[in-house]
């Protein structure tokens, strides 16, 4: 071959390269390729699987639908147990297969999905806050177009609706509601019954006749560490300060070196004084195990400050097995200052859609009927907000669910209102507080610090 | 944006997947084989060229066609595709023998047995697919996992294959040139690939977050140094980098010593292997199930329970009182050191181990036969000669402090005043503070700065020897 | 002299002997923390929560293979360990793949700015991975691979391709160059000598490359955290296990056997191949 024929022959060589290289970019470039490794097509919004939403989509409600729905949620253990006796006849029902996975780091995941368009089609939302947020940046489905607006906002204390409404628009709806600052007691030690003044109880746990402290106070619980002791500060900020103030500071207004959340506070680190195994004991045992003093021989606490979730798969869960009401009983945390009572906090589980499927619409559907709600009802410690389940397994489901609709002056869990950092920061707080009561002014500041840019990012 | 990609899909049967592999099969024809067809061509063969062009057009037809899902003009193209290449495969099976001989130079079998892979691979590929879809669900009940192991076996075959295919058609297209040019240009196309992930991963992301570090939360204001302000007069990101330094001078420093010490003891006992493999396994385990191993080392129960924690047992049957080392401010720094350590000794003790055996064994023994003791052996023989060693694995152990995420992560979450740099970042990140996130970050990198320059320095040293 | 020499002898049999125990010492606290939770994952969950795991050493033997079965099954360790594999095969493979062809380059081949490429390569071995999450998750997300396996895929052929191109460029360096040299007098072309002569000869150290890697991304925690942390059902197990470390209620003792399920394989690995993984630590450690 002389040299210009070869040369010919490479120029052509070129261009047809050029051509096809053009050509397949053009084709193949798009990320056919990358949509299919991995099984994940973030196309279609949906996690995880390439499968599409099922054949024949029939009218939801109960006929065959086939397919699946994706679930994130926190629970692990007994209560994913529980969440799925819940879909279970669902599932039966109508073919969908629910695919739930529980994740401690909800928050994260959920934030991070928003962002790069990998959701699951609903989720236990970690709270009205994030939910606001979400919900804002248009990520959360109108649920009053999936579910029977009217019926729902019937069945439903308007307090939980409103909760889950931003903009007018319903984007989050509870499946289960519990309430907190529930005084539990063992009859059989404590039998002085019900007591109505916070003071009354102080005198109580001081003198804690039978038992080895007054408290028994658990905030190990992983990442999230602390929540117990939130719980116990808000308790104090409603009653001591009112709800006004309540509002306030959970929105990021009344500041934390003020007065009156330095009271709850203080308020919060007498009683870890006075607790069994003290500061030392409340930090390293898991709020599960935190209430068994209750129960041993001898008693090592008095009163557990908790919430109602506890008598479902905690308490029962306990070596001494102890039965609602025989063993273990609960009075609501009384007022403190007068001028404000009747004060009660709770929190729920709270869920979203983010993916308008058939198959999630017919779930969420599910999920806020009675019947569903009733399911995990029947298991014990759970309350539902739905005012059509009226039927408690035992008579302490059935108090905290009375508590709940004759709350005076309910308010949702504040740290499950703030900000995600804020909410954190405050976990912390918790622990460092509990650890050194004497630093209290500098962990003020410190939250005050965190407030001033954790709101409104 | 999930409602706008929900309309664009339009129902879909369940073929899907069968489909996908041939997508994707497609596509890799098409990087391959294409220089299969140009080779032909250059050589001249006209018919089979032109052959070659026409499968591929139609190839690439097919390709557009299953994206777009027009289902019924996929099959048949697809099906003469298909056709054509087979043809095109017996008329390579007559060819090449002519061909050799005509071309010794030619090597011809290289492209068609990719050819060929590549084809077994598309076509088995489903059958394999069902076969283990099949198994898989069988074991666990989910065929998703069927699928995603046929997507990995494509990543494994593919990607070498690409590659392959990649240096063969480079080095086709060189032989047009003189030797010169080909000199010139070969090592940058082979170079190629291995600098694309390098800039794609390593330095435009370097670069994009020293830029995002200067922005807000939502990335479209610019800043300034406000983020490192921030870092700077937070508490929590203080006590972080008071604990990254806790973490370079103790981790660093009780990894070198005890890996020293340990490698020279070994080195005087027969069983040394064992001894060593023993102590080095840590090192496969990943920190997360270390942390979840020394968890039950260090578990605290009230003084007068029963023990649980093996730390704790040992210091309670001691007469002690248990010491909750996670929770515990003036110590649990150095417990999660300990940890780190307990995995990172081995790697200290295998490189030292390997620079003390370098040491010449008759310069010890002329030395102890002048009387030094063993401590003056080690001391002025050993310790100078293994210097280099141990200045490279101090500088990686220090590389590790700065970076410790897992442990801090696993064990404690950064509670009780344990957070580092690498945990806050993520914390960041996770609160969506990419802004934050990116100055942390850049504050890490400048930490880690002078080691990298030492590194370089040590490196440049090493090659004028070379 | 004699006397000497005995009371040498002497001495340092005692010696002899305190060095055995101080080793006996290192290698029993070593092995304790592992044994201890391998022995309880094979105990009760009451036993676990009551109880030293040295009790167990003793009757009653009670053993139970619970905590391995609820894990795999309902923990989802199980659907986590096929996504180790998914991601840590591949996360092997690539980068080899892609570092053994530039390696041969910066070994074999001349050209301009030849050490200083190699100097930023070196460079770029310490640069921490934080650097490049921010940007890479966004670059992910608009390519609409975000939360995918080839997300992963991708990152751990970037990240660990400094290293693997030091090792493996390091090694064919120090191949003979003789013999790449008579080949090209016998007149094989560069593709030849790399995958006839320098690949096969290289065997070593890509073995002990593929070791590394291999247990790097297979016990990488954050790097799966970010690319994947949204994407749930692709989770490798190790953020199944630091999940469940941080797990919101008292199911710990299935720590051990999750801990134990995601260790398996890479011990294994290590065990059989550790003289691989030393002379690749070595080669790249000391040599380089």
């Amino acid at each position: 071959m002389n040299v210009s024929k070869s040369l010919r022959r490479f120029w052509r060589f070129v261009a047809l390269t050029s051509v096809l290289v053009l050509v397949v970019a053009a084709c193949g470039g798009d990320g056919g390729t990358t949509t299919t490794a991995g099984g994940v097509t973030t196309t279609s919004g949906q996690s995880g699987t390439t499968e599409p939403g099922g054949t024949d989509t029939t009218a939801p409600g109960g006929e065959e639908l086939g397919g699946e729905v994706t679930v994130y949620g926190t629970w692990g253990g007994a209560e994913e147990e529980a969440f799925r006796a819940m879909v279970a006849p669902f599932e039966e029902a109508t073919g969908v297969e629910v695919q739930y996975t529980g994740t401690r780091d909800i928050n994260t995941v959920l934030s991070a999905g928003v962002q790069s368009g990998i959701l699951p089609d609903l989720a236990g939302l970690p709270g009205p806050g994030q939910m606001a947020e979400w919900a804002q940046l248009g990520a959360l489905v109108d649920l009053s177009t999936v579910i029977d607006y009217d019926t729902y906002v019937e069945q439903t204390s308007p307090g939980f609706v409103e909760l889950g409404t931003v903009d007018g628009q319903l984007v989050g709806v509870f499946i289960k509601a519990a309430v907190k600052g529930l005084i539990w007691y063992n009859p059989n030690v404590w039998t002085g019954g019900d007591l109505d003044s916070w003071d009354d109880v102080v005198a109580a746990a001081t003198a804690h006749e039978g038992a080895e402290a007054g408290w028994c106070i658990g905030l190990e619980s992983g990442a999230a560490s602390g929540w117990p002791g939130t719980d116990w500060i808000e308790d104090f900020v409603i009653r001591q300060s009112g709800p006004e103030v309540y509002d306030a500071w959970y929105q990021g207004q009344h500041p934390w070196t003020s007065p009156e959340i330095r009271a709850a506070f203080e308020a919060y680190g007498e009683a870890v004084a006075n607790s069994y195994g003290g500061s030392q004991y409340a930090i390293a045992t898991n709020f599960g195990d935190a209430g068994q003093p209750l129960f041993t021989d001898p008693p090592g606490c008095l009163f557990h400050h908790q919430a109602s979730f506890m008598a479902g798969e905690f308490f029962p869960n306990y070596p001494q097995s102890p039965q609602p009401g025989e063993d273990f009983d609960f009075f609501i945390m009384p007022t403190i200052n007068p001028d404000f009572q009747g004060a009660l906090t709770g929190a729920g589980d709270l869920f979203g859609m983010f993916n308008d499927t058939p198959q999630a619409r017919a779930l969420m559907q599910w999920l806020v009927s009675p019947e569903a709600q009733q399911i995990w009802v029947d298991r014990g410690g759970a309350i539902s907000g739905n005012n059509q389940v009226t039927e408690y397994p035992d008579p302490i489901s059935q108090k905290s669910a009375e508590a709940l609709a004759r709350a005076e002056v309910f308010r949702f869990d504040a740290s499950d209102l703030m900000p995600e950092a804020m909410n954190a920061a405050f976990w912390q707080a918790v622990l460092d507080y509990t650890q050194n009561p004497g630093q209290l002014d500098s962990i003020l500041a410190n939250l005050d610090q965190v407030q001033a840019d954790a709101y409104g990012g | 944006m999930t409602e706008q990609t929900m309309e664009a899909m339009p129902p879909d049967t369940g073929d899907q997947p069968a489909r996908e592999e041939r997508s994707v099969g497609t596509a890799y024809l098409a990087m391959i084989g294409f220089p299969v067809g140009a080779h032909r061509w250059y050589l001249g063969h006209t018919t089979a060229g032109i052959l070659y062009v026409v499968t591929f057009v139609l190839l690439a037809l097919a390709r557009f066609a299953f994206r777009e899902r027009v289902e019924a003009d996929f099959a048949p193209i697809w099906t003469v595709a298909v056709a054509l290449v087979v043809a095109q495969l017996i008329l390579d099976a007559i060819a090449i023998p002519r061909w050799v001989r005509r071309d010794p130079e030619a090597p011809l079998p290289a492209p068609l047995l990719i050819l060929l892979a590549v084809l077994a691979t598309i076509f088995v590929l489903p059958l394999l697919l069902d076969a283990l879809g099949a198994v898989f669900t069988a074991v666990f009940g989910r065929d998703r996992v069927g699928r995603q192991v046929a997507m990995m076996v494509i990543a494994i075959l593919g990607v070498p294959l690409v590659l392959w295919g990649y240096v063969v058609m480079v080095e086709h297209m060189l032989r047009h040139l003189t030797e010169v040019w080909q000199r010139r240009v070969r090592p940058w196309l082979w170079l190629a690939p291995g600098l694309f992930f390098l800039y794609t991963f390593l330095v435009y992301p370097t670069y994009g977050t020293i830029r995002r570090s200067l922005y807000d939360r939502a990335g479209d204001t610019f800043v300034g140094l406000e983020n490192y302000e921030w870092f700077f007069n937070s508490p929590n990101t203080l006590i972080a980098l008071r604990n990254n330094v806790l973490w370079l001078v103790f981790f660093t420093g009780i990894s070198v010593v005890v890996g020293l010490i340990v490698a020279t003891l070994f080195d005087r006992v027969r069983y040394e292997n064992f001894a060593k493999t023993v102590v080095f396994v840590p090192m496969a385990i990943s920190f997360v199930a270390a942390s979840v191993v020394w968890r039950f080392m260090y578990v605290w129960n009230p003084p007068n329970a029963n023990q649980t924690g093996t730390l704790n047992a040992i210091i309670v049957a001691l007469g002690g009182e248990p010491v909750d080392f996670i929770s515990t401010r003036s110590i649990n720094n150095f417990a999660l050191i300990m940890v780190a350590c307990w995995v990172w000794v081995g790697f200290c003790m295998v490189i030292l181990s390997a620079g003390i055996k370098s040491i010449d064994r008759e310069l010890l023994e002329a030395a102890r036969v002048d009387g030094a003791t063993e401590w003056q052996v080690f001391r002025r023989i050993q310790l100078p000669l293994l210097a280099p060693t141990i200045a490279v694995v101090t500088t990686t152990m220090l590389i590790f402090a700065l970076k410790t995420f897992d442990i801090v992560y696993a064990m404690t979450n950064g509670n009780y005043d344990t957070n580092v740099i690498a945990l806050e970042m993520w914390s960041q990140f996770s609160f969506n503070q990419y802004g934050r996130a990116s100055a942390v970050a850049v504050v890490l990198l400048a930490a880690i700065v002078p080691v990298m320059a030492y590194n370089i320095r040590q490196f440049r040293r090493q090659e004028e020897v070379r | 002299m004699t006397t000497e020499v005995v009371g040498a002898k002497r001495g340092f049999r005692i010696g002899r002997w305190a060095l055995h125990l101080v080793i006996a010492i290192i290698l029993i606290m070593w092995l304790v923390p592992t044994i201890g939770t391998l022995i309880n994952s094979f105990r009760t969950e009451t036993a676990v929560r009551f109880d030293g795991w040295w009790n167990a050493l003793a009757p009653p033997y009670d053993f139970t293979l619970e905590s391995y079965r609820h894990v795999l099954t309902r923990q989802g360790m199980g659907d986590a360990f096929i996504n180790s594999l998914i991601i840590t095969i591949p996360g092997t493979i690539i980068p080899i793949a892609v570092a053994s062809f530039a390696a041969y380059a910066f070994a074999w081949m001349k050209f301009p700015f030849r050490n200083v490429l190699f100097v930023i390569v070196v460079g770029l071995l310490v640069v921490p991975l934080q650097m490049t999450f921010v940007p890479l998750q966004i670059l992910f997300r608009d390519a609409g691979i975000a939360g995918s396996f080839l997300a992963v895929w991708l990152a751990h052929t970037g990240f660990g391709l400094p290293f693997a191109l030091f090792l493996l460029r390091n090694y064919m360096g120090s191949l003979p160059s003789a013999v790449f040299e008579s080949a090209a007098i016998d007149g094989a072309s560069e593709m030849t000598a790399f995958f006839r002569l320098a690949l096969p000869m290289s065997v070593p150290a890509l073995a002990s490359l593929a070791i590394f890697q291999f247990l790097w991304v297979w016990n990488d925690l954050l790097v799966a955290l970010i690319f994947l942390g949204p994407n749930i059902p692709n989770h490798p197990m190790t953020i199944t296990l630091a999940g469940l470390v941080n797990s919101l209620g008292g199911e710990w003792h299935f720590l051990t056997a999750a801990a134990f399920v995601q260790m398996a394989l890479p011990v294994t690995v290590f065990l059989l191949l550790q003289r691989y993984f030393a002379s690749g630590l070595l080669a790249g450690a000391v040599k380089g």
